[in-house]
């Protein structure tokens, strides 16, 4: 736990790490409207060339990328295995009772395929970029129009960055808690699942008890500095649009047009 | 102490408690069989609405920072985890009887999976149903042993009814 992570963020100083997280979270957000523009290979073949020159411009290992595909490995193989084995349509290369693979059944799932782990490949690329909470600023940025139709984005924001800034703080407790038991003759990896869901609530509760304290804490100390919901406020980081960041939406713009032509072929 | 500030700070507690047990069982959280731990916490909402905004905000921040398909599960994820505490919330507080309320919970957690298994019909081409069969189990599993686990904490300390006490 002393090594813990926070989300996938690796440090780095490329072009990508370097663009206003807001500008990588609209071009994430647009790629995947316009993956739905794709329709052959043509379109797919530019999806992916765009993906991996994206994926190479952050400099960082294909084996980062390949760690973010593994957790959805198996649904991409399920669905694959299973549009390749029922969908009909096309030249039927082997029919066996229920069974058909056929052309459009294989073309479907190379673009399922190409589809899944491009946008799996962006989202990597946003979130090993992008530290948490600057993705976090960036959304309440993004948000902030929706304060005309009231919907309170500084307390959203606030939160958001509270509860990241806790994480640790918890992850650390925990750690104590569980060490200082330990030390009085506790186990917590013995015994079926019942006795291991038992042995956590002794300590879940100083954990929980010791979080509050802190909300608390926190709160007077808030209320002490003249926090007021709903106030405008400075921000310790600040986010900047630079020219740099403006090439992404160009980018985009390129590949918008590039699909629209080319997804008539 | 402002109560509306307390009220913020004891949300943003529930998001970190979400984050907390996310990022620790972040490899099998997702996909059509998944064992999103964090889910344990949904079945506190039924104890106040600020934990209905503290576990919607906690599961929209880990879709967003670990998800592999970060921005579609933020959207449709945020959304089922929002439509499962409000729905659990506004029943919880027709029911009189403890348990009952915090039990309730796995079953409509349960039901409202169909927005994920829709999710990875679209974006996956996942087949519906048994992608809604296997995320119904696993998402129930998890609120279970959250009903329980914080039923139990919940009656010896007060800690999510009490709204301004500390338990100590």
């Amino acid at each position: 736990m002393d090594r813990f992570l926070l989300g996938q963020y690796i440090y780095g100083n490329s072009y990508v790490h370097r663009l206003d997280p807001r500008a990588k979270l609209l071009g994430t957000f647009a790629f995947i409207i316009l993956i739905f523009l794709a329709n052959n290979f043509w379109t797919y073949g530019v999806i992916v060339l765009f993906t991996l020159f994206a994926a190479y411009m952050t400099k960082i290992s294909a084996k980062i990328y390949w760690q973010g595909l593994r957790p959805m490995l198996w649904l991409m193989i399920f669905t694959v295995t299973l549009q390749i084995l029922f969908t009909s349509g096309g030249d039927i290369y082997l029919k066996w009772g229920i069974i058909t693979i056929s052309q459009y059944g294989i073309i479907n799932s190379i673009f399922i395929l190409v589809r899944l782990s491009t946008i799996i490949f962006m989202s990597t690329i946003l979130t090993i970029t992008t530290p948490p909470m600057l993705i976090a600023d960036a959304f309440a940025s993004l948000l902030k129009p929706l304060k005309k139709v009231k919907f309170p984005v500084d307390q959203f924001s606030m939160i958001c960055s509270i509860a990241l800034r806790f994480v640790p703080t918890l992850m650390e407790t925990a750690t104590k808690i569980m060490n200082a038991q330990r030390a009085r003759g506790a186990s917590f990896n013995d015994g079926n699942i019942i006795k291991r869901i038992k042995s956590i609530i002794p300590m879940l509760i100083p954990l929980l008890i010791n979080s509050m304290k802190i909300a608390i804490d926190l709160a007077e100390s808030m209320t002490a500095r003249n926090y007021q919901l709903g106030e405008p406020r400075t921000q310790f980081r600040r986010l900047r649009w630079h020219k740099t960041d403006l090439y992404v939406l160009y980018y985009f713009a390129i590949l918008t047009l590039l699909l629209i032509v080319l997804r008539r072929f | 102490m402002n109560q509306n500030v307390v009220s913020l700070t004891k949300t943003a507690l529930v998001t970190a408690i979400y984050l907390a047990l996310g990022f620790l069982f972040q490899p099998v959280s997702f996909g059509p069989l998944q064992f999103r731990v964090a889910e344990i916490t949904n079945p506190i909402a039924v104890f106040n609405k600020r934990y209905v905004w503290g576990i919607t905000i906690g599961c929209f921040l880990f879709n967003l920072i670990s998800s592999p398909n970060a921005l579609i599960d933020m959207g449709i994820g945020t959304a089922n985890t929002l439509v499962m505490t409000g729905v659990s919330y506004l029943i919880a507080k027709k029911i009189k009887n403890y348990w009952t309320k915090l039990l309730i919970t796995p079953f409509i957690g349960a039901i409202s999976m169909f927005m994920i298994a829709a999710e990875l019909y679209w974006f996956a081409s996942a087949p519906f149903w048994i992608t809604y069969g296997t995320l119904m189990v696993t998402q129930f599993a998890m609120m279970l042993i959250g009903a329980v686990l914080f039923g139990i904490i919940e009656e010896k300390t007060h800690f999510f009814r009490n709204e301004n006490k500390t338990n100590s």
